[in-house]
């Protein structure tokens, strides 16, 4: 898939190449959707808000390169919304959904990992690892220093080696 | 292993793991790919339902709450579909006999549709419907027109309200892109309803030119302005008792991602009714609808705008108390301002009374939403706001039925302005 040429015409108004993009990036906005809210239902909706609002405004988007941060904050942003509205009361059933809220991913080990972790941590792993966004602009994204960004991965990490440890050896690495 | 040995093993494993998106996820996105404007692979086209973001947030907020659908009480389904849900301009139409009525149904999976009525103006065609299932209120999803059997690449805008638990009625405006004849016939298929994909056909539905019996003027004002690196033009205003179009094209300057506004010799905003186009070879050509404008208007006024927001703005909401004190103001910054001066509590309904005040009625001025003490929005997502007066920008919202006594909030957000790019003076000679 050609990103550039896609979002070239997309920024023309092409509606074919916009949802082509959008399909490109519907599982990176659905992780980093599932790291911030809790349920399905409210990830569908802040998706569906972010796929509109990024059409509506793909216009004014200045450089192309940053498409992927750029849709991102809107994401985010559409997902911090959406979690005020529901900050106020948590049902018991959603409470008790909060068990098992992150991402649906193939590899069960991975979910456990990332379901263990803070959610201040959390979002900054997906971009980070999953969506190899560099420090300076999830900083950016989620408006916080880069040196919080940094201790933050910091702490992450401590939890995530192991993911990798038992990858070489089967069993865990030195520390 | 150094951390950054670790964020190189990390990321080379994680980047691979695959996520499964569940199957709630693909849906929404594809009711928002079916929301969004279609276009064609050679020719640029667009048509558009929204005023500006925030009244496309509201529609798309509105389609998908379906347990709210639950609450609506029964009300039998009186007068023709354009009366009841129809804009200015189809009520006007229904009103005077100038519409068409059909009256043919089909049931798929226990869905029943008819096609109410339908009126070819010169500008449109709207085609009424009514739905009912037991399965509650949904609106058509997917459909396909042709018009003497040649497919149309795309529909302007479909809109509607329920008129009861289990009753919808909504109106397809088609925007064609063909020069239709003064006689004609449209097959519609309509192949999804809510979630529920079937097959409801309705072939050789009779369509004729109703415009002579409309007052209809055009007016050819070829007035142009530079924009971009080219002009902007506004060719052609069509004015019927039924609507009003607006055909500007841009050589070599695109609206794409601008509005426009009209304002009457009063200075009040005609209420937009979608925009669809097409750009070839430098010229883009967009057709504006609005609804009629009033009787005995002198001149209009045309502003092109943009919103002036970007997607990096956070959205800051404004609640406040409903105490039984009126009015309440509630500033929405740059975006204007809105004054709720009743608030009606009846059997069936809450019915919201307001006024709004800024540059934008029909974007800003309907960003609005009344939350229950839980913090649960109970505006009735299947009723539009309605403006209610000609001369100002009154409005009213309505939303499932409440108790007075309720801790009740009414809601906005500070939103952005808009900024104006040009404008045009056009008398009506």
């Amino acid at each position: 898939m050609d990103l550039e040429l896609e979002i070239r015409l997309s920024k023309k108004g092409n509606k074919e190449s916009f949802i082509r993009l959008m399909q490109h990036y519907d599982s990176s906005m659905y992780r980093i959707a599932k790291s911030i809210l809790q349920s399905d239902s409210d990830c569908a909706d802040a998706i569906q808000e972010t796929i509109l609002s990024a059409f509506k405004c793909i216009g004014f988007l200045k450089q192309p390169d940053y498409f992927k941060t750029w849709l991102i904050r809107i994401l985010i942003n559409q997902c911090n919304k959406l979690l005020k509205q529901r900050s106020k009361i948590i049902p018991m059933d959603e409470f008790l959904e909060q068990q098992h809220i992150y991402a649906d991913y193939e590899n069960v080990e991975v979910k456990e990992i990332i379901n263990s972790l803070e959610d201040e941590l959390r979002t900054i792993v997906i971009l980070y690892y999953f969506e190899d966004l560099p420090i300076k602009e999830i900083a950016s994204i989620l408006e916080i220093p880069e040196g919080t960004v940094k201790s933050r991965l910091s702490r992450a990490r401590k939890k995530l080696k192991i993911l990798v440890e038992t990858d070489y050896t089967g069993g865990t690495l030195n520390g | 292993m150094d951390n950054l040995e670790l964020d190189v093993a990390l990321k080379s494993k994680l980047q691979y793991v695959k996520t499964d998106i569940p199957p709630i996820v693909k849906e929404s996105m594809n009711k928002a790919f079916s929301a969004i404007p279609k276009t064609k692979s050679n020719k640029l086209k667009y048509s558009s339902i929204a005023a500006s973001a925030v009244f496309l947030c509201l529609i798309v907020t509105s389609f998908f709450s379906p347990s709210s659908a639950k609450a609506l009480s029964k009300i039998p389904l009186i007068g023709p579909v354009f009366q009841l849900v129809g804009d200015t301009g189809l009520n006007f139409a229904s009103k005077n006999n100038i519409s068409t009525s059909i009256n043919k149904s089909k049931t798929d999976k226990g869905i029943k549709i008819t096609v109410t009525d339908v009126l070819y103006d010169g500008t449109r065609i709207a085609i009424g419907y009514t739905m009912e299932s037991e399965k509650g209120v949904m609106e058509v999803q997917k459909s396909d027109i042709y018009i003497d059997g040649k497919k149309l690449s795309f529909t302007s805008s479909s809109s509607g309200n329920a008129i009861g638990s289990d009753k919808y009625a909504g109106i397809i405006n088609v925007s064609p892109e063909i020069k239709v004849p003064d006689k004609f016939s449209i097959d519609l298929n309509i192949n999804k309803v809510g979630d529920i994909e079937g097959d409801w056909d309705f072939r050789k539905i009779p369509v004729k030119y109703q415009g002579t019996k409309l007052n209809s003027k055009t007016l050819m004002p070829m007035v142009s302005k530079p924009f971009e690196n080219g002009n902007i033009v506004i060719r052609r205003t069509t004015l019927t008792d039924a609507s009003t179009e607006v055909e500007v094209y841009g050589y070599n300057a695109s609206l794409f991602g601008y509005n426009l506004q009209i304002f009457d010799d009063k200075n009040i905003s005609i209420e937009p009714r979608g925009s669809s186009g097409n750009t070839e070879d430098g010229v883009s050509k967009i057709v504006y609808k609005f609804d009629p404008i009033p009787a005995g208007t002198k001149s209009l006024y045309f502003k092109v705008f943009r919103q002036a927001n970007t997607p990096n703005d956070k959205i800051i909401d404004v609640k406040k108390d409903i105490t039984g004190q009126y009015p309440i103001i509630l500033d929405q910054g740059d975006g204007g301002k809105i004054t709720i001066d009743n608030i009606e509590y009846l059997q069936d309904k809450t019915l919201v009374h307001y006024n709004y005040s800024g540059a934008n009625p029909y974007g800003s001025g309907v960003c609005l939403w009344l939350e229950d003490e839980k913090g649960k929005d109970i505006k009735n997502p299947t009723v539009a706001i309605k403006r209610t007066d000609e001369t100002s920008y009154s409005f009213v919202m309505e939303c499932f039925p409440s108790d007075k006594n309720k801790k009740l909030k009414i809601c906005t957000s500070i939103l952005p302005g808009i900024k104006n790019v040009l404008e045009f003076n056009i008398p009506i000679q």
